[in-house]
C-alpha cells in the first residue's frame, strides 16, 4: 500500500486528462504506423481497422526499393555537417553581437531574422545560379553549404541572446589573469554555451532532415538524395495508390531523430538556459 | 547585468592583440571544419556529380533524361527502359536518368532547361504547355526523325495529330488515355441500370443510384483539377466539340452563357447529390479508391490512367468495372477525349539530337510498350503492342484510341497550360464550394485568358 | 556629431581587434552574402520585373506587380490567412505548449517522460506525410472524425478540409499539431532551470501557485520565450508544405498562405516577377516582426546594448 500512497485524486485526474490529451495528440502517429504494418488491401477494406496480421512487406520493400540504407546516410550527411557548420559559422558573430557595441548591430540583427523568414521556393532560381556558377551542383558540398547558410542567422541569434546573458564574472576573471579573447571565447565562454549550442543544432537538424524542396531542386542523382525524396518516391499520385509503402518510408524516417531526441533531451533540460534563467 | 561602461571588454595585462599563438585559431578551426566537411562529401559524391560512378567511355555519348512521376512502378518501368537501352548500346550512348514528382515538376523544368546541364530528352505535357516548351526555344521539332523512323505508322493516329502544330512535330506520345465514363458492374446489376447513351437516360440512372443511396458519380477533387474533367466532359457534349475548339483559341469568350451554364451545372449536380459529399477534400491520389471500393460512387468520368488501379499486377480486373462514352446531349454529337497522357521532347539546345531520337525510338518501339504495357498500365502509344491478354473492355477502348480518326480534344489543363487553367481550376473549386458564383469563376477564368492569351478574336 | 564620432570610433576599435573581427566573421558573412543575400536581393530585383521562368527576356516594369498585387483580392485572403496562420502558431508555441510544459513538471502527472516523447513525435514527421495522413483522419465517410461523430449519432460527419470556412483554422491546427514538440522541448527545459528556493520565496510570502507563476514562472522563462516566439513566427510565415499537400490553398482560395500564393504564382502561372513581389511583401511583413522583436528583446539580446 505504501506504493500507493502518493496517489491522490488531483494527480489522478491531471495524469488522465494528460493522457487522453496525449491519446488523441498521438492517433496520427499511430495510425501511421498500424497502416505501415498492414497490407495495401487490408487498408482499402478496413482503413483505420488494426491490423489483422502483421507484416513487414512495407519496410522490406521500402529499405530494398529505395535503397533507403543510402538515403538514411546522406540524410544524417546533410543534417548533421549543415547544422554543424551552421553553428561553427555562428560562434564568432555571436560573440561579437553579445560583447562589442557598434553603430548598425541592431540593423544586422534584424536583416538576419528578417531574411531566415523568406520562405526556402523564393530562393530556388538565384541558389541554383550560384551553385551552378560554383561547380556545385548536384554534390553532396553543395547543398551542405546551402543548408548552413540558411541554418545559421536563427544558431546567431540563439547564441547570441545566450552569451548576451551569461555572466561576465568569470571572463573578466579570465581577462584578469592575462588571457585572450580567443582563450576566454575558448575556454570560458563556448563551454559554458554547450547545452544553448546543442539546441540551435538539433533544430537546425531537425530543419534539414525534414527539408526536401532544396534537395530535389539542387541534386539529380538518387546517389546523393535524402530520404524526404525517398517518401515522395513512394507517395501516392495519379498513376500509384499506395498506403503503406510512404507510412513504412515515413516510421524509418522518424527514428533517428527520436533517437537523437532522447539522447540529448536529459542533458539539454539540465543546461539549457542556464545563463538565461538565473 | 554586469556590463561595461563602454562596449567593448576592457583588455587588462599586456598580451598582443597581433601575433599571438592564438590568432589563427579560428581561421584554423573554420579550415579544418571546411576541410572536414569537404572531406566526407567529396569523396563519396565526387564534385562533379556522382554520374562519375560510371566513368564514360570517351567515344560515348552521355545522354541525361528527366521524367516525372517517380512512384514505384513509373521507377520501376524507366529503370528497365534506361538500363536495357544502355546495354544495347554499350560504348556508344549512356543515358542517365532522374525522376521528379508532378508537384515539383514544374519548378525543377524551369531551371534545369535554363541551366548548363540540362537534359537532352525531357517529359512535357502536351497542349498548352508544349506550346510553351515551342516559344521558350526548348523543344526541337521531331519532323525529320518522324520521318526517319516512321514514328507516325508506329504511333496511333491521335498521338501524331496532338504532337503537331505550327506546322511541326514536337513531341513523341508514349502514354495515351481516354477520358470515358467507368461504372461498377455489380452496382448497374443490382439496380437493373444498362449504360445510358443519352443525358435523359444518364440522369434516369442517377436518380436510380440515388435513391438508392449510393452516389452517381465519384468527384475527388482535392487536388483542383478533376472536376475539369465533368466540367469539359458536360460542355463538349452539349455544345459540340467545335464549340469547345472556339473557346480554347478565343474565338468566345468564357462569359458566353454556354460557359457559364456549364460552371452552374457542375453546381446542381453537387447540390442534387451527384457525388458523394466531401469533393473538394477527398484526394484522388489517396482516399478516392477507397471509395470507389466500397461501391459508395457508381461512376467516374476519368482518363483511362486510373485503369492501373482497377487492374491487378497480372493485367486482371480486380474491380467489378466496365466504360461507356459520355452521353451525348441534346443531339449533340458525342466525342471521346483521347489525349496523350505523357510525352517527350527533345531539348533544342543538346549536342546529342540525333543520339536522343534513337532513344526515343527504342521508348516507342513495341518492345518497350509492351513493358510499359505490363508495368504501368495501358494505353501504350504504339499500335502494334498486343493487347490481347488484357480483359475485354480494356480491349475495347485499346482499339478505340488505336482507331480513333474523328477530332479530339484535351481537358482545360492541357490545352490551355497554367496560365489560364490554374485560375480556371481555382475557380471551378471555388463553385463547387459555393463561395464562387458560376459568373464569377467566367469572369475571373476570361481575365486570365485575356492576361494570357490576349482579346477575344470574333 | 558626437553619435557619429562614437560609432567611428567603436568601429574602428571593433576592426581591429584582429582575434575577434578576422576569417571567423568574414566567413559567415561571404556564406550569407552569397546564399541568402543573393537571393533577396536577386527577388527585389525580380519583382520590379515580368519573366515566365523560361524565355530570355526579362522586361523591366517598375511597379507594377505592386499595384495588380495590392488590387488582387486573392492577395489579401492570402495576407490575411498567414497572419492568422502565424496567430495561431504562435498560440500552440506559447500557450499549448506551455501549459502542457508546465503541467508535465507539475509533479502531478505520472508518465511525464512518456508523455514528452509522445509530443515531441509530431516534429519528427516530414510535413509531407503529416499532411497525408490528417488528410486520411478527416476524410468524410470512412475517416476517423467521420466515425466518431457517426457513433456520436451524427449522421453526417463535418468536412473540415472541404468547408472554405473550417479548411485555414484545420491546417493551422494540423500544424499546431505537427510544430509543438519544439517550444514544448524548449519551455521544459527552462522550467527545470527555475531555482526551487525562489518558489519556496515566493511561499513563504504567501503567494498563491497562480501568483508563484506570475512572479516567478513568467519571469524567469522571458528568455524563453521570445526564442519560442522567434522560432514559431519564422515557420508560420513560410508555411507552405501543409497547404499544398492538404487543401492546395482550396476550396477556392480560402486556405491560401502567401508561401503558398508566391509559387502557384511563380512555378505554376510562371509569374515569376509577381510572385517576387510576393516574397518582398512577406519580407516587409517579417521585418516588421523583427522590428518588434528588436525593439522588446534588444537590450537581452544584443550584449553591448544599441
Amino acid at each position: 500500500m505504501s506504493a500507493l500512497r502518493g496517489i491522490t485524486l488531483p494527480k489522478l485526474l491531471a495524469t488522465g486528462a494528460l493522457l487522453l490529451f496525449g491519446a488523441i495528440f498521438a492517433y496520427p502517429e499511430f495510425l501511421t504506423i498500424i497502416t505501415s504494418l498492414k497490407t495495401q488491401d487490408s487498408v482499402l477494406e478496413a482503413p483505420l481497422a488494426l491490423p489483422s496480421q502483421v507484416t513487414f512487406e512495407a519496410y522490406t520493400t521500402t529499405w530494398n526499393v529505395l535503397q533507403y540504407g543510402t538515403l538514411l546516410w546522406n540524410s544524417i550527411l546533410y543534417a548533421a555537417l549543415g547544422a554543424g557548420f551552421a553553428l561553427i559559422l555562428a560562434i564568432y558573430p555571436a560573440y561579437t553581437f553579445s560583447r562589442f557595441r557598434f553603430l548598425g548591430a541592431r540593423a544586422i540583427f534584424m536583416l538576419l531574422l528578417t531574411t531566415q523568414m523568406l520562405p526556402q521556393e523564393t530562393a530556388l532560381i538565384p541558389l541554383y545560379d550560384a551553385l551552378t556558377k560554383l561547380g556545385l551542383l548536384n554534390t553532396r558540398l553543395g547543398l551542405i553549404l546551402i543548408h548552413a547558410a540558411w541554418g545559421m542567422p536563427l544558431q546567431i541569434l540563439l547564441l547570441t541572446g545566450f552569451l548576451a546573458n551569461q555572466p561576465r564574472e568569470l571572463e573578466d576573471a579570465a581577462r584578469i589573469d592575462g588571457a585572450t579573447e580567443r582563450q576566454i571565447l575558448r575556454y570560458v565562454v563556448l563551454p559554458l554555451a554547450a547545452p544553448a549550442m546543442a539546441v540551435g543544432f538539433l533544430l537546425n537538424f531537425v530543419g534539414i532532415w525534414k527539408e526536401f524542396i532544396f534537395a530535389i531542386t539542387f541534386l539529380n542523382s538518387e546517389a546523393v538524395y535524402p530520404v524526404t525524396i525517398g517518401i515522395m518516391k513512394f507517395s501516392n499520385s495519379r498513376y500509384f495508390t499506395s498506403f503503406t509503402l510512404p507510412a513504412a518510408a515515413v516510421v524509418i524516417s522518424q527514428i533517428p531523430l527520436v533517437l537523437l531526441f532522447l539522447l540529448t533531451h536529459r542533458w539539454l533540460a539540465r543546461g539549457i538556459y542556464a545563463g538565461a534563467v538565473k | 547585468m554586469n556590463r561595461q561602461s563602454f562596449g567593448l571588454p576592457q583588455l587588462t595585462g599586456n598580451h598582443s592583440r597581433e601575433g599571438s599563438p592564438e590568432r589563427s585559431f579560428s581561421r584554423r578551426a573554420l579550415l579544418q571544419t571546411l576541410a572536414l566537411v569537404a572531406a566526407v562529401s567529396i569523396p563519396t559524391a565526387g564534385v562533379m556529380g556522382p554520374a562519375g560512378s560510371s566513368v564514360a567511355a570517351a567515344s560515348e555519348v552521355a545522354l541525361r533524361m528527366l521524367d516525372r512521376a517517380s512512384d514505384p512502378k513509373q521507377t520501376d518501368y524507366t529503370k528497365w527502359l534506361v538500363d536495357t537501352f544502355n546495354e544495347r548500346h554499350k560504348g556508344a550512348i549512356s543515358v542517365t536518368l532522374e525522376t521528379i514528382p508532378d508537384d515539383d515538376y514544374h519548378q525543377k523544368v524551369s531551371l534545369v532547361l535554363n541551366g548548363t546541364d540540362a537534359p537532352d530528352v525531357f517529359f512535357s505535357w502536351e497542349g498548352g504547355w508544349a506550346e510553351l516548351m515551342v516559344q521558350s526555344n526548348f523543344a526541337a521539332p521531331l519532323d525529320a526523325y518522324y520521318e526517319k523512323y516512321g514514328w507516325a505508322k508506329t504511333l496511333t493516329p491521335a498521338a501524331e495529330k496532338l504532337a503537331t502544330f505550327g506546322g511541326h512535330k514536337w513531341f513523341l506520345p508514349y502514354y495515351m488515355s481516354a477520358s470515358v465514363i467507368w461504372y461498377n458492374t455489380d452496382l448497374f446489376k443490382k439496380y437493373d441500370l444498362k449504360p445510358p447513351q443519352t443525358w435523359e437516360e444518364l440522369q434516369k440512372v442517377a436518380e436510380t443510384l440515388k435513391s438508392n443511396g449510393v452516389a452517381p458519380f465519384l468527384l475527388a477533387n482535392q487536388q483542383q483539377w478533376e472536376a475539369q474533367f465533368d466540367w469539359t466532359g458536360y460542355f463538349v457534349n452539349k455544345n459540340g466539340a467545335a464549340a469547345y475548339q472556339d473557346l480554347l483559341t478565343r474565338k468566345i469568350a468564357w462569359t458566353d452563357p454556354r460557359v457559364v451554364d456549364a460552371f452552374a451545372q457542375m453546381k446542381r449536380m453537387v447540390d442534387d447529390g451527384w457525388f458523394l459529399s466531401g469533393v473538394n477534400s477527398m484526394d484522388f491520389d489517396g482516399t478516392a479508391i477507397i471509395f470507389w471500393k466500397r461501391q459508395q460512387a457508381a461512376m467516374w468520368y476519368q482518363g483511362s490512367f486510373i485503369m492501373s488501379r482497377f487492374l491487378g499486377d497480372d493485367g486482371k480486373l480486380t474491380y467489378p468495372v466496365d466504360w461507356f462514352p459520355y452521353p451525348k446531349i441534346e443531339g449533340a454529337d458525342p466525342s471521346v477525349s483521347i489525349f496523350a497522357e505523357s510525352t517527350w521532347m527533345i531539348n533544342n539546345n543538346s549536342q546529342h539530337k540525333d543520339e536522343a531520337a534513337e532513344f526515343l525510338d527504342f521508348m516507342v518501339s513495341k518492345e518497350a510498350q509492351t513493358q510499359m504495357l505490363t508495368k504501368l498500365g495501358p494505353f501504350p502509344a504504339n499500335v502494334s503492342v498486343d493487347e490481347s491478354g488484357l480483359p475485354p473492355m480494356v480491349q475495347r477502348l485499346g482499339s478505340l484510341i488505336s482507331n480513333y480518326g474523328g477530332f479530339t480534344w484535351m481537358h482545360v489543363d492541357h490545352a490551355l497550360g497554367p496560365g489560364v487553367a490554374q485560375p480556371y481550376l481555382e475557380a471551378l473549386q471555388g463553385v463547387l464550394a459555393g463561395t464562387v458564383t458560376p459568373e464569377q469563376a467566367a469572369d475571373t477564368t476570361e481575365k486570365a485568358a485575356e492576361t494570357t492569351q490576349g482579346p477575344v478574336v470574333k | 556629431m558626437r553619435d557619429a564620432n562614437l560609432a567611428r570610433e567603436q568601429w574602428r576599435e571593433l576592426l581591429r581587434r584582429r582575434d575577434v573581427f578576422g576569417f571567423g566573421i568574414l566567413l559567415p558573412v561571404a556564406i550569407y552574402v552569397l546564399f541568402v543575400g543573393y537571393p533577396v536581393v536577386y527577388t527585389l530585383y525580380l519583382s520590379f520585373c515580368t519573366w515566365d521562368g523560361f524565355s530570355k527576356v526579362v522586361s523591366f516594369v517598375g511597379l507594377s506587380n505592386y499595384t495588380l498585387l495590392f488590387q488582387d483580392p486573392d492577395f489579401w485572403t492570402a495576407l490575411g490567412n498567414t497572419i492568422l496562420w502565424t496567430i495561431g502558431t504562435l498560440f500552440f508555441s506559447n500557450v499549448v505548449a506551455f501549459v502542457l510544459a508546465v503541467a508535465l513538471r507539475s509533479r502531478l502527472v505520472y508518465f511525464g517522460n512518456f508523455l514528452r516523447i509522445l509530443f515531441f513525435l509530431p516534429i519528427t514527421m516530414s510535413l509531407v506525410a503529416t499532411g497525408l495522413m490528417f488528410s486520411f483522419i478527416l476524410t468524410p465517410a470512412f475517416g476517423a472524425l467521420w466515425t466518431i461523430a457517426q457513433a456520436l449519432g451524427f449522421a453526417n460527419g463535418p468536412d473540415l478540409l472541404g468547408e472554405p470556412s473550417t479548411a485555414l483554422y484545420t491546417l493551422i491546427v494540423v500544424f499546431g499539431w505537427s510544430y509543438i514538440g519544439i517550444p514544448l522541448m524548449l519551455y521544459d527545459a527552462g522550467l527545470t532551470q527555475i531555482p526551487e528556493e525562489l518558489y519556496e520565496a515566493a511561499r513563504l510570502d504567501g503567494a498563491s501557485p497562480l501568483q508563484q507563476m506570475r512572479l516567478v514562472t513568467f519571469p524567469m522563462l522571458r528568455p524563453i520565450f521570445m526564442v519560442v516566439t522567434v522560432l514559431a513566427t519564422i515557420e508560420a510565415l513560410r508555411a507552405f508544405d501543409l497547404v499544398l499537400v492538404m487543401t492546395r490553398g482550396g476550396p477556392g482560395h480560402a486556405s491560401d498562405t502567401l508561401g503558398y500564393f508566391m509559387w502557384v504564382e511563380s512555378f505554376h502561372q510562371r509569374h515569376f516577377g509577381y510572385g517576387a513581389a510576393i516574397s518582398i511583401v512577406l519580407l516587409v511583413l517579417s521585418s516588421a516582426f523583427s522590428l518588434a522583436y528588436i525593439r522588446r528583446s534588444g537590450r537581452d539580446a544584443l550584449g553591448g546594448g544599441g
